[in-house]
Order: C-alpha cells, then sequence, then structure tokens
C-alpha cells in the first residue's frame, strides 16, 4: 500500500493506493495521527484502493472522529468493490463519500 | 463433502490471510458474492476484537461444504469473550462490530466451550431459483393440468390417484413427520440450552427475552380472538366446555415416557419433553457438556435434512393440488380463502394492539409511527425477507424511533428469529381455515392447544428451508387436520408470508421501543419527532 499526503493550508489530502487490510492498515492509523494536527479539511482519495478490510475501516472510523472535532473528512474516488464494503457495513452513515 | 481445518496466529498477517482464505472458499462453494463480503467482514472484525483482548496467540479456522450446509467456524482459545456483544464494553472496536453486525444484519453463532471461543457463520449459496417463484410454478401448473384433467374418464383419474399420486403423497408426509418431531425437539432443546451461553447478556438481554416470549403468546391468543367470529365453534362433544377438558388437556401434554412423543407424533409432548431436557441441559451446565454438544449437533444434522426435503416442497405441492382436482375434492382448496380473511383480522389485530400500547405508554401520535415504520413495512410486504429488510429496519429503529443502538445490536438478530408474531397468528389462522374446510370440531379445548402449540412454534421454529413445512405439519398432527390439509397451506404461504413478514418486522420494531422505554434507553422526544427527511439522517 503507497500513501501520499498533500498538505494545503489546514486541508490535507491523503491518497490510498493498494490493499487497505489487517497488515497495511496500522501504516495508514500511524500517518494519519501524525499528520491531523491543525488540519480543519482531511480529504482521503481512494481512486488507487483496491481493496478495504474492517482493518481499515476501523482506521477511517478513528480519523472520522478525530475530524468530527477539528473539521470536516471527505473520501473521494472509491470504486465499487469500496464502495460496497461501506454500503454493507453501514459505513456510509459515519463517513462521508462522494 | 469439502473441509479446510487450518490454524493461524492472531497477527495482522495471519489475519489477512484468513480472510482471503474465507473469500476463496465462499467463492468456490458459491455463496452470494455480497454475502461473501459480510461474512469476510465480520469474521475479520470478531478476530480483531480477540487479537486486541485475548492473550491467545492463535485460532483455528474451519472451511467446510456438505451438500447445502456451508460453515465458516474460527476457534479462538482463550477467556470466555464474545465479541460480538463486547460492545457493552466501552471501546470503540466492540462497539464498531456491534454496528457492523446490526447494519449487516449477520447474526453468527457464538459458543464457549472446553475453554476456547467459537464463532460460526453458516452462509447460504446462491438461489438458482428462488422457492416463491417454484411454488408459484407448481400452484399455476397443478391447478391448469387438474382442470386438464377433469377430461380424463373417472376410472383413470381414480387410478392416478391410488396407485402414484396417494402413495408418493404418502411416503413424503412420512418423512416429513420423521424429521419435524426431532427438528422441533432439538430446536426447542438447543435454543433453551444456549440460554446458559448468552448469561452476559445482562438486563437487556433477560428483559428482551423475556418480552418477546410472552407478547408472542398474548398476541396469538388476541389475534385468534379477532379471528374466532369466522369460524363455528363447538363447546365440546355437544356439552358445555367442561374444566375437566382443559384438565385432561393440560396433563396429556405430560407423556407416558420420553419415546411415546416421538413414535406417535405427538408435537405438545414432543415440546414438553424439550423444555424438561433443555432445562436439565442448562441447570447442568458444563456437567454435561457432551449431551450438549450431542443436541448441537444433532440439530445442524436435522435441520441439513429438513433443508434437503425442502427442495421437493415445490413438488410435494403440486402433487397435493392435482390430486385434489383428480379426486374432485378441490372443493377444500375453494374454500381456503376463509384462511386469508382470519389471517387478516388477525394480523390487523395485532398491528392495532402494539400501535395502541406504544402510542399510549410513550404518548406520540399513531400518525408518526406510521409514517416512520411504513418504509419497513412495506420492504416486508413486497419481499417477504426480514434480511432484506433489515438495514431500513435498523436506521428506522435508531433514528427514527430513538432506540439505542446498544439495545438494537442484540435485539434486531435475536428478534428476526425468534419474535414473529405475524407467523403465529399465520399458522393460527391456517388451523382454523383448515379445521372447518375438513370438518374438524373446533372446541375450546382445541383453541388452546392451537394456541399454544402456534405460539410456541413461531418462537422455536428455526429460520431454516422447509420450516414452514415443519409447523404445519406438526401443527395439523396435534390438531387433528388431516394431511392434505398442508399442502394447501404450503401453497398459501407463499402468498401469506408476505403479510406475515411485514407484521413480524413491525412487531419487532414496537417490542425493541417499548423494551427500550422499560430500560431507560430510548430517546423519547426522536420518537415523538415526525418523520426525519432522507439527506437528514447522517451523523
Amino acid at each position: 500500500m503507497t500513501i501520499e499526503k498533500t498538505q494545503n493550508g489546514t486541508e490535507l489530502t491523503v491518497k490510498v493506493a493498494g490493499r487497505l487490510e489487517t497488515v497495511t492498515a496500522p501504516q495508514l492509523d500511524a500517518e494519519l495521527k501524525a499528520s491531523l494536527e491543525g488540519v480543519t479539511a482531511l480529504v482521503l482519495d481512494f481512486s488507487g484502493l483496491d481493496y478495504i478490510s474492517s482493518a481499515g475501516l476501523r482506521v477511517l472510523f478513528a480519523a472520522q472522529k478525530t475530524m468530527n472535532r477539528q473539521g470536516s473528512m471527505v473520501i473521494r474516488g472509491a470504486n465499487e468493490d469500496v464502495k460496497e464494503v461501506f454500503e454493507v457495513t453501514g459505513s456510509m452513515e459515519i463517513l462521508t463519500i462522494e | 463433502m469439502d473441509k479446510t481445518v487450518k490454524e493461524y496466529e492472531l497477527t495482522d498477517l495471519e489475519i489477512d490471510a484468513a480472510s482471503e482464505a474465507i473469500e476463496q472458499f465462499l467463492t468456490q462453494v458459491g455463496v452470494e458474492p455480497r454475502e461473501i463480503l459480510r461474512v469476510r467482514l465480520a469474521m475479520e472484525e470478531g478476530l480483531l476484537c480477540y487479537r486486541e483482548r485475548c492473550a491467545a496467540g492463535r485460532f483455528t479456522l474451519r472451511l467446510q461444504r456438505r451438500l447445502r450446509s456451508i460453515r465458516v467456524e474460527a476457534v479462538v482459545p482463550g477467556g470466555r469473550l464474545d465479541p460480538f456483544r463486547a460492545g457493552d464494553a466501552q471501546d470503540e472496536g466492540g462497539a464498531m462490530l456491534a454496528g457492523m453486525m446490526a447494519h449487516m444484519g449477520l447474526a453468527p453463532l457464538w459458543q464457549y466451550r472446553d475453554g476456547e471461543n467459537r464463532i460460526l457463520f453458516t452462509p447460504k449459496r446462491k438461489k438458482r431459483q428462488s422457492l416463491i417463484a417454484s411454488m408459484a410454478a407448481a400452484v399455476v401448473l397443478a391447478v391448469a393440468l387438474g382442470l386438464l384433467s377433469q377430461l380424463l374418464p373417472d376410472g383413470l383419474r381414480a387410478g392416478i390417484t391410488r396407485e402414484v399420486i396417494t402413495p408418493i403423497f404418502n411416503t413424503f408426509m412420512g418423512i416429513l413427520s420423521a424429521v419435524s418431531g426431532p427438528m422441533i425437539f432439538l430446536s426447542v432443546t438447543w435454543g433453551i440450552c444456549c440460554i446458559g451461553d448468552t448469561a452476559t447478556l445482562g438486563r437487556v438481554g433477560k428483559r428482551m427475552v423475556a418480552h418477546f416470549v410472552l407478547m408472542t403468546f398474548l398476541l396469538t391468543a388476541a389475534g385468534g380472538a379477532a379471528m374466532l367470529p369466522l369460524f363455528p365453534i363447538s363447546p365440546g362433544g355437544g356439552a358445555a366446555f367442561a374444566p375437566a377438558e382443559l384438565r385432561d388437556m393440560v396433563l396429556n401434554i405430560v407423556p407416558a415416557n420420553f419415546f411415546t412423543p416421538f413414535t406417535e407424533g405427538n408435537p405438545l409432548q414432543i415440546i414438553f419433553v424439550a423444555v424438561l431436557i433443555g432445562i436439565a441441559l442448562l441447570l447442568l451446565g458444563e456437567k454435561v457438556s457432551v449431551a450438549a454438544v450431542f443436541i448441537e449437533q444433532a440439530n445442524y444434522v436435522v435441520q441439513l435434512i429438513m433443508g434437503a426435503v425442502s427442495a421437493l416442497i415445490p413438488a410435494f405441492v403440486f402433487g397435493s393440488i392435482l390430486n385434489m382436482f383428480l379426486s374432485d375434492s378441490f372443493a377444500a382448496l375453494a374454500r381456503s380463502y376463509k384462511v386469508v380473511l382470519a389471517l387478516g383480522l388477525g394480523l390487523v389485530t395485532v398491528t392495532l394492539i402494539y400501535l395502541v400500547l406504544v402510542c399510549v405508554k410513550l404518548r406520540v401520535s399513531p400518525g408518526v409511527i406510521v409514517k416512520k415504520t411504513l418504509p419497513t413495512f412495506l420492504l416486508g410486504l413486497s419481499t417477504a425477507s426480514s434480511v432484506a429488510a433489515y438495514p431500513t429496519n435498523a436506521e428506522c429503529c435508531e433514528k427514527d424511533l430513538g432506540i439505542d443502538p446498544k439495545v438494537l445490536r442484540f435485539g434486531l438478530p435475536l428478534g428476526q428469529v425468534i419474535f414473529m408474531p405475524g407467523a403465529a397468528v399465520t399458522l393460527l389462522a391456517a388451523a382454523l381455515g383448515m379445521a372447518e374446510v375438513y370438518d374438524v370440531t373446533i372446541s375450546p379445548s382445541w383453541l388452546l392447544t392451537a394456541l399454544f402449540i402456534t405460539a410456541v412454534l413461531a418462537i422455536a421454529a428455526p429460520p431454516v428451508p422447509g420450516s414452514a413445512l415443519t409447523c404445519y405439519t406438526l401443527l395439523f398432527v396435534q390438531l387433528g387436520v388431516p394431511a392434505e390439509a398442508v399442502a394447501i397451506t404450503t401453497a398459501l404461504n407463499v402468498v401469506l408470508e408476505f403479510t406475515s413478514t411485514a407484521v413480524n418486522l413491525f412487531g419487532l420494531q414496537m417490542a425493541l421501543t417499548l423494551v427500550g422505554s422499560s430500560l431507560d434507553m430510548l430517546d423519547e422526544k426522536a420518537l415523538r419527532q415526525g418523520k426525519r427527511p432522507a439527506g437528514a439522517r447522517k451523523g
């Protein structure tokens, strides 16, 4: 899994590509925790993401919880497989997916 | 039979490997992709919970297919922990899993035995053709051929009935009777046994189970009372109903020994024995763990057999209806319209009772409740599937009715399995209708028996293919209704199931609202508010 971060003022875009599964989820979790201070708008670019597991969902929920306190979070570019995971788990009620 | 058993470490890498193995296996055995996704995600999340909270470092994954049965089981040694109810602990992981499970409508089986936690999923394969479509085709074909058969000579029609259809029908009924008794016995016994494993439920679970059981009986009685004006009730043998008759009815529930209920096919006695043995197993706990394992595994065996038998239901219905035409007894089919009328009265009664209970107790407008629950109701009515309606149901319960998620994460999956007032009323309507069609005397003791059995069957019958057929068989045997009625009601059930499901869903929503309120786990302000627009629901 690869992670690319782009910061523009208080807006942070994190592009995640590959597979967000149990073994790679801690990597994204660590990156987000290290980067979210002072961020008011978090954009997760999932256009390169092939797969997400429940460990990946945990990381997203934790990030959403943080961003609920300090701004907003949105997920963009998720493919149909990833969107189906969000739909099946009811994550669309918690996450903002565009 | 395909079976894979593999041990893994409880590490990130191995959890991913196990998840992939599950996905590959389920794809190979033909499970529907969305179902594979649900099982994979739920199992991953369960294993993550164990990894976080248990000292145990290993788990075993068992993937098995036998005929129509598919099993995905994880065995995790260590301390007792039900990951699907660990949301009672105040951590995000458990709460997330509980929320996910509630939304996905999955109800995995969790057990703790011999120092091991066992999680079991039993996904279904893709259906090539729905049972409803098969049944509808069977009925239409049988009626068409039956009408055509009127052109045949009487002798030929009688010959076909005598030499072909009747022997096959009797054989099928024999198989059904042979399986239905053990199925209900094992289901009731195992259900009672499992209460011990749910000791961690706490006050929420206990209150909920008590409400479900009590209300099933009360609503069945109320629905039955509403239907009674449609049927002639005999006081019993031409004399006034005597307490002695009631006494005899109650005492006859107790069998002469543990075997005669099965040899005689007496459902009431079977249920009595099942309750007795279930309670004994529950009280003895670990001392009789081998017996409990036997009951559990025998339950799976019988359910598997029932699933196989259920594949023959369309043929059974076809043969029985055709036979009615061949033997000029299709008037019975025509007279069964009263089942539909009775059911309508019964279901309306059940719906109104719950509506009044909730509106009066919680001081909420009926219009508000109806508006909020209508989408789920209509979904049940149009699909006859509580699983299909689950996401809508869950969202309505939490966001519109204000029920605490802690109540829902346990109550929704459990209620879908054991709380079916619509099904109980359907069984009762069928019993009353068929009794009249076949001139069976409907006496007060007959009614009490019918009421008791339909309520117990609605609670205890497992949600497996063929369960409805089993219930009708058991019910009619006990009530003295001829076996031919089973085919009629099974055919009618294709349609009746839609209304029954809709009322089951509504009843469950109201039950959870009342239980939530009694536990101070209901947002009454949200309940009384008007229905929120769809866009306002998030967060």
